[in-house]
C-alpha cells in the first residue's frame, strides 16, 4: 500500500511517503509555527524524490491530536483535501501512538507526553509488547505537578518520552523508577506505521468523520452583559 | 498602583515607559469602555518598542501584526468574540511567544488566559483624566512597575 503521512501536531512536523514498510521519502521541520506554510511543499518536495503524484496513493494518515491546536487543524484539514480530491481514505492515528510505537523499550511502561499549551500536557501510556506498543491508558491532560506526583507512585519502572523539555525547569529531577528517553515528537514514519496497522484491519472511519482530539476544556462564553455598560453596545 | 494620565500625551508616555520594560512572552490586557484610551495606549506602547507602522486599532480584524520593533507587537481585540474557543482559534499566544501580546478587552477572558499577566483598567475621570491601574498577576506580581509611574 502506499500512503502519505502528515504529522503537524507538535513542533516537530514532517511528512512521510511510505510504501508497504518501506519510507521512500520524509521531510521534517521544527518550528512551534508556521506548519501551514511547512506542509504542502514538504507534501510536494516528498512526491518529487518518489516520482509519485498523489493519485498513486492508496490512503493518507493524518495525526487526529492531542497537540496543537492549529497544527492538527492544518494537518487534517490538508489530508480532508487531498481525500476528497483523490478518493481515498483518511486513516486517523493519536500522536501519542506515534510517539510510543518509536520509543521502543523492552520493559518499561512508556508514558508518553505531548504538550497542549495552557501548562498542561497530554499524557497517554503505553505497554511494550513483541513488536510494538498497546496502549495502556487513553490520553487525558495533566498538569506537571500532578504528573510528577503520578510518577513518584509508579509502582512499576517506567519510561518518559515526548515533550518533556517543555516541562517547567526540575520537574523531573530526582526520579526513581522513570527514566526519560525520546522520542520528542512523532514522527510521519512512526504515524505511517501505525495508520498502517489501522489499514490492514480495516480500523479506520468515513473520511468525513475523522475528528480531531483537542482535549480541551468546554468552551467558555464570554459574558460581555457586565462589561459593555456604556456606549451604543449597552444592554447587548 | 494607579497612574493618573490628565491628557493623550501623559496615557502614551506611561505606555512608552512600560514598553523598556517588557520582554518576549508578554501578555498585557487592557480594560475599559469605549473610547478610554486603550488604542492609544497600545500606540503609546508600539513607539516604545521602536516600531515604525502607525499603529490602528485592531477591531475590525480583531489581530494586527507590528514586527519593526525591537520586539514583534501582536495587538489584539476580542469585543467582538463570542467565547473562548474563538480566541483560541486566532492563534495569538502562539503567534506573540517571541513578543508582546496586548489584548483589548482583555479582562473579559482574563480567567481562560495564561497566569502571567499584567491588566491595566482605564477609568475616566469627570474632568477626563484616565486612571490607570495596574493589576500585575502571577510572575508580574515581583515586577519593579515603579519605573512606568
Amino acid at each position: 500500500m502506499r500512503l502519505l503521512a502528515i504529522e503537524t501536531s507538535t513542533p516537530g512536523a514532517s511528512v512521510a511517503l511510505v510504501e508497504d514498510a518501506t519510507t521512500l521519502a520524509a521531510a521534517s521541520r521544527i518550528d512551534p509555527r508556521g506548519h501551514a506554510t511547512f506542509l504542502v511543499p514538504a507534501i510536494d518536495f516528498c512526491f518529487d524524490q518518489v516520482g509519485w503524484s498523489p493519485s498513486a496513493l492508496d490512503a493518507v494518515a493524518v495525526d487526529i491530536g492531542p497537540g496543537l491546536y492549529t497544527g492538527i487543524r492544518v494537518g487534517v484539514a490538508t489530508a480532508q483535501g487531498l481525500a476528497a480530491a483523490f478518493g481515498i481514505p483518511i486513516i486517523p492515528a493519536v500522536s501519542t501512538d506515534a510517539i510510543a510505537l518509536e520509543a521502543r523499550t523492552a520493559h518499561r511502561l512508556i508514558w508518553t507526553v505531548v504538550d497542549v499549551r495552557r501548562g498542561e500536557f497530554a499524557v497517554a501510556r503505553y505497554q511494550p509488547v513483541p513488536g510494538g506498543v498497546v496502549r495502556a491508558s487513553d490520553p487525558e491532560l495533566v498538569r506537571p505537578d500532578v504528573l510528577r506526583a503520578q510518577l513518584d507512585s509508579a509502582s512499576e519502572d517506567g519510561l518518559i518520552v515526548g515533550d518533556t523539555g517543555a516541562f517547567p525547569e526540575g520537574l523531573l529531577r530526582g526520579l526513581h523508577r522513570v527514566k526519560v528517553g525520546r522520542p520528542r515528537y512523532p514522527y510521519a514514519v512512526a504515524l505511517a506505521e501505525v495508520a498502517r496497522g489501522k489499514y490492514e484491519k480495516d480500523e479506520f472511519p468515513p473520511s468525513t468523520e475523522i475528528r480531531p482530539i483537542y482535549l480541551r476544556e468546554p468552551d467558555v462564553t464570554i459574558n460581555w452583559s457586565k462589561l459593555r455598560q456604556e456606549g451604543p453596545w449597552s444592554g447587548a | 498602583m494607579e497612574i493618573r494620565c490628565p491628557t493623550e500625551a501623559d496615557t502614551a508616555a506611561v505606555a512608552r515607559k512600560l514598553a523598556a520594560t517588557l520582554r518576549p512572552g508578554d501578555i498585557i490586557l487592557l480594560a475599559g469602555g469605549l473610547g478610554v484610551g486603550k488604542t492609544l495606549f497600545t500606540t503609546g506602547l508600539a513607539s516604545g518598542l521602536g516600531i515604525e507602522e502607525q499603529v490602528l486599532s485592531p477591531s475590525f480584524v480583531l489581530v494586527r501584526h507590528y514586527r519593526s520593533g525591537f520586539l514583534p507587537l501582536v495587538h489584539v481585540d476580542v469585543y467582538r468574540l463570542g467565547t473562548a474557543n474563538e480566541f483560541d482559534d486566532l492563534e495569538v499566544l502562539d503567534l506573540g511567544v517571541d513578543g508582546v501580546v496586548v489584548i483589548e478587552w482583555g479582562d473579559a477572558l482574563e480567567a481562560e488566559l495564561p497566569e502571567d499577566h499584567l491588566r491595566i483598567d482605564f477609568v475616566v475621570e469627570e474632568d477626563g483624566t484616565r486612571v490607570l491601574r495596574l493589576l500585575p498577576s502571577g510572575t508580574w506580581a515581583e515586577r519593579d512597575l515603579g519605573l512606568v509611574a
